[in-house]
């Protein structure tokens, strides 16, 4: 599979788009939409995000929008299995780490929701609502949440059940960096037991850590007191 | 259905015994504990005698298809897939060998994902090594995977596993393609196209083994006839980029297989145009579909217009009126198509619509649209509205891009976005753009494919403010994203950007006038007997029985094969009918009442010479053309008497003439036997007399009938 990132299009909507190759199944949605833009950073988050949105559909080589450290190309190969996958653009140059230490919670298609306790003097957190585009357009964005429209959503409904979640995750990701964010936290049942374990290894690859809603919440509640 | 975990299918033909049963051996031992059936399908070996049982006692499934000689590997794996009842699939052939174990894993891993297909590497086993031998444990697997050299990684015929419903998703192997080489191939990539990675499996422990004999692609090449089946097969590869294919007849098609296509047509009080619209759906040139009619709380003879259909495609579900958007999005809840062909009450399609739109999804699209022509009630004046490519711009910014009624798209699109509820009207623009935005691709298929009627009681003419309300509104929430150079630019050259090309008025204009209404044109018909590929009804032998037969092509010098029928002021009703059964096999000339304007020709028969030997070739046509002409052709002989054997008797002298029909006829008096022959040639009494001489009329009661006469 080859990713693109193609940035601002002629609508005013940001875009990653998939071309399949030899191996690869034709992506049910070929191109995933955010309905603003972000701060990037690093390769590896563009390139981790462009991964999850058309994880189901990768087989054999995959080339990402940007080069990627090589602790992630094999994490990739780890999840994909056991599919083979080989990343082929890898960067083997040490780069450095996104910068941040707050939460970033994935919120799937909510109004209301009950974002992350913010402090004073401690790392800002964030809650992510990804809404469905196909019911809202563009976005609304706030010191403590951000509200984005992305068909994310659709091809969460679209894919396999198994993966659902990623794309949403995919939406996050992308800006975790404009909120210094370190850590993504997903609700306690966004994906099973099996799914974590395989995402885990991906966020942390690409040098984020991964919680639990409830393990976010128990450690802010407990480190703030 | 689907209670076995896997059916593994072999296609061949002309194979020894042997081989065949030592493929069985071993296919069974590699299925381990897993429950399984092993099909082989016999694609019309020349000697078969005795396979069956033997075949059967090794523990398999025989199918059989008698054929015309011609190999197809394709047909022959179709044929198998048609009985299999296991939740995967699996296609091979007789000369391939798997290693204990290798099934189960098969299984395995396609029910973990199930978005995908499995392929495995050959590997080749040198002259000498037979199924007996290692049936016979003359070598240990290690040892033959030492021994054994590896193929390439491409050409995967070998054996392909995949899911049930992706197969479904396929409708099989293409059935077009000859021999074989290429059919594999193409299959995966049709498989890519349908959202499944290939994943090569190459685990320890699971191999697949190819046992020596003289290259068969070799022989193939051999022949001219093997050489232009490899060539059709490339050609096909190459350049038809769809994932379903054998679109107008999936000869051997599952019997649980759901159809390709649900057409949605929903409804309020729209009767007298309801007929037309499903009559128009049924002639489709691709007939797999289901009809889905979703009638909102009609108050008028709705429900009996439907059910007035004997087809078992048509559903009808009456709701208490709920609105179209609510009546579509049931319809979508209960569809069981891979696709949805949106269809309006008061429209009707053009008879390839789903076809043309069908093979516009490639390239990863999601559906298809096309252009369509719009006709005024009353006058039957034409606008054609070639429809412009689907972008976010061209829907906010240039009109006409699509008609709803002309959209064919994936159902799960429609279950993931579903038309908006709460909008009394313009729904359909509304969900257009909600498609668009969610990243929907849709192709124009660069064909006119609907009759839209211009009438009084649409809603554009009875609810303007409404429709226009929706449409701003949708449009103000869709722009959201877009600053003001965006849409300066969004606005710039929309003409040149959004064109989609599509056949010229005149040449589409001949098209679609036998479909205006029947106050403004007649038609008389030239049917091709012998083109029908459907079962014919009773309606239809009326009506061409109403019509003026002549035979244009003789086998021979004995027998007539194919004939023409012309039927003079046939109805738009029965127009669809015969499109129904006979599909392109019509010519039809199209009168204005009005004007006095002709269009078309059924002067001359539209198939070439080349067509007419084609169908001579096919003994299936061949029977359907010699049936017709039972009701159809311009005069017959005809012997009839009590006892069936002076009947028979009198055969030979009939058949002098051309094919004989026997009848048993069941009269007031008692039964009756009759043998009819039609008389091919100009001069008909003298061919009467010259039969009447050679047959004994003491036992029997000699008639002619003229032309026109219906049924002997």
């Amino acid at each position: 599979m080859r990713i693109h990132w193609n940035g601002r299009g002629a609508t005013g909507r940001f875009s990653i788009a998939a071309e399949p190759e030899a191996y690869d199944a034709t992506p049910a949605v070929s191109d995933f939409f955010v309905d603003r833009d972000m701060l990037l950073l690093s390769d590896d988050v563009l390139s981790l995000a462009a991964f999850l949105a058309f994880a189901p559909y990768c087989s054999g080589s995959l080339t990402l929008p940007r080069s990627v450290s090589p602790e992630l190309a094999q994490a990739i190969t780890e999840f994909q299995a056991p599919a083979w996958v080989r990343v082929a653009n890898v960067d083997m140059e040490p780069r450095r780490a996104p910068q941040g230490s707050g939460m970033a919670l994935v919120v799937d298609d909510s109004l209301t929701f009950e974002p992350l306790p913010n402090t004073w003097g401690r790392a800002r957190n964030l809650a992510v609502g990804v809404l469905d585009s196909a019911s809202w357009a563009g976005d609304l964005v706030g010191t403590d949440r951000l509200l984005v429209a992305s068909n994310a959503h659709l091809i969460s409904q679209i894919g396999p059940a198994s993966h659902a979640y990623l794309p949403l995750v995919a939406t996050a990701m992308l800006f975790m960096e404009s909120y210094n964010c370190s850590t993504l936290v997903l609700p306690d049942d966004a994906v099973d037991a099996a799914m974590w374990d395989r995402l885990a290894g991906l966020v942390k690859a690409a040098k984020f850590a991964l919680l639990r809603e409830s393990e976010a919440r128990a450690f802010l509640a407990a480190t703030t007191s | 259905m689907n209670d076995l975990d896997i059916s593994v299918v072999i296609g061949y033909k002309d194979w020894g015994k042997d081989r065949l049963l030592g493929a069985i051996t071993s296919t069974r031992g590699a299925l381990g504990d897993l429950t399984g059936e092993i099909i082989v399908s016999d694609y019309g070996s020349v000697e078969y005698a005795g396979y069956r049982s033997a075949i059967e006692e090794a523990g398999a499934v025989y199918v059989r298809t008698e054929t015309n000689g011609v190999w197809s590997r394709s047909r022959a794996l179709n044929a198998g897939l048609q009985h299999a009842t296991g939740r995967v699939l699996v296609t091979t052939d007789a000369d391939m060998v798997f290693s204990p174990g290798t099934f189960p894993l098969v299984f395995e891993r396609l029910t973990h994902d199930p978005q995908q297909f499995l392929l495995m590497q050959c590997n080749d086993l040198p002259e000498g090594i037979d199924h007996d031998a290692i049936e016979r444990g003359r070598y240990s697997w290690p040892e033959l995977s030492r021994i054994a050299t590896q193929r390439p990684r491409w050409g995967m015929g070998g054996m392909i596993a995949f899911s049930r419903e992706a197969y479904f998703g396929t409708r099989g192997l293409d059935e077009r393609m000859e021999i074989y080489g290429g059919e594999d191939i193409d299959f995966a990539h049709r498989l890519q196209r349908l959202g499944l990675k290939l994943t090569w499996l190459a685990e320890p422990g699971a191999e697949m083994f190819h046992v020596w004999h003289p290259s068969s692609r070799a022989s193939a090449n051999e022949t001219e006839a093997g050489r232009a089946a490899i060539e059709l097969n490339r050609q096909i590869h190459l350049h038809d980029k769809t994932a379903a294919r054998n679109l107008a007849n999936w000869q051997f098609a599952p019997q649980d297989a759901p159809p390709l296509v649900s057409v949605v047509i929903s409804t309020h009080n729209r009767a007298a145009y309801l007929g037309y619209a499903i009559r128009s759906v049924l002639a489709q040139s691709m007939p797999d579909l289901e009809l889905i009619v979703v009638d909102d709380g009609s108050t008028d003879d709705t429900r009996a217009v439907v059910e007035g259909f004997d087809d078992p495609r048509v559903r009808y579900v009456h709701q208490q009126q709920s609105g179209i958007a609510a009546a579509r999005n049931h319809a979508t809840s209960i569809a069981r198509g891979k696709y949805i062909a949106v269809m309006d009450d008061d429209d009707l399609m053009l008879p390839t619509r789903l076809e043309v739109s069908l093979d516009a999804i490639v390239e990863g699209a999601n559906g298809a649209y096309g252009g369509w022509a719009i006709f005024r009630e009353g006058d039957g004046s034409i606008t054609l509205e070639p429809g412009k490519k689907l972008s976010l711009e061209a829907l906010l910014f240039n009109g006409a891009v699509l008609t709803h009624a002309t959209i064919l798209i994936e159902r799960r699109w429609l279950l993931a976005v579903p038309y908006d509820e709460t909008l009394r009207s313009g729904s359909d623009y509304n969900l257009a753009v909600r498609l668009v935005r969610s990243g929907a691709r849709l192709n124009h298929c660069g064909q006119y494919v609907l009759m839209r009627r211009l009438h009084d009681d649409q809603i554009t003419a009875t609810d303007p403010n409404i429709q226009k309300t929706s449409a701003l509104v949708t449009g103000f929430w869709a722009r959201a994203t877009m600053i003001n150079s965006d849409i300066v630019a969004a606005r710039r050259d929309r003409s040149t950007l959004d064109q989609a090309e599509t056949p010229p008025f005149a040449q589409v204009e001949r098209r679609v006038v036998e479909y205006l209404p029947d106050d403004v044109v007649s038609r008389r018909v030239l049917v091709h007997l012998g083109a029908g590929t459907r079962p014919r009804s009773d309606q239809v032998a009326a009506i061409l029985a109403r019509g003026r037969g002549r035979v244009i092509s003789r086998a021979g010098a004995d027998v007539a094969v194919a004939a023409d029928c012309e039927v003079p002021d046939v109805t738009l009703d029965e127009l669809l009918q015969l499109r129904e059964v006979f599909g392109s096999g019509l010519a039809v000339e199209t009168t204005f009442r009005d004007s006095g304007r002709v269009i078309g020709d059924v002067g001359l028969s539209s198939l070439a010479e080349s067509d007419w030997r084609d169908l001579l070739a096919d003994d299936a046509t061949r029977t359907a053309a010699v049936d017709d002409l039972r009701l159809a052709l311009a005069a017959c002989a005809v012997v009839v008497a009590r006892d069936r054997a002076a009947v028979a008797a009198a055969v030979p002298a009939l058949s002098t003439l051309g094919p004989v029909f026997e009848y048993e006829i069941d009269s007031s008096d008692g039964k009756q036997f009759a043998a009819v022959s039609p008389m091919l040639g100009d001069d008909v009494e003298s061919l009467a007399l010259e039969t009447r001489r050679n047959i004994d009329l003491g036992e029997v009661e000699f008639v002619t009938i003229s032309g026109g006469e219906g049924p002997a």
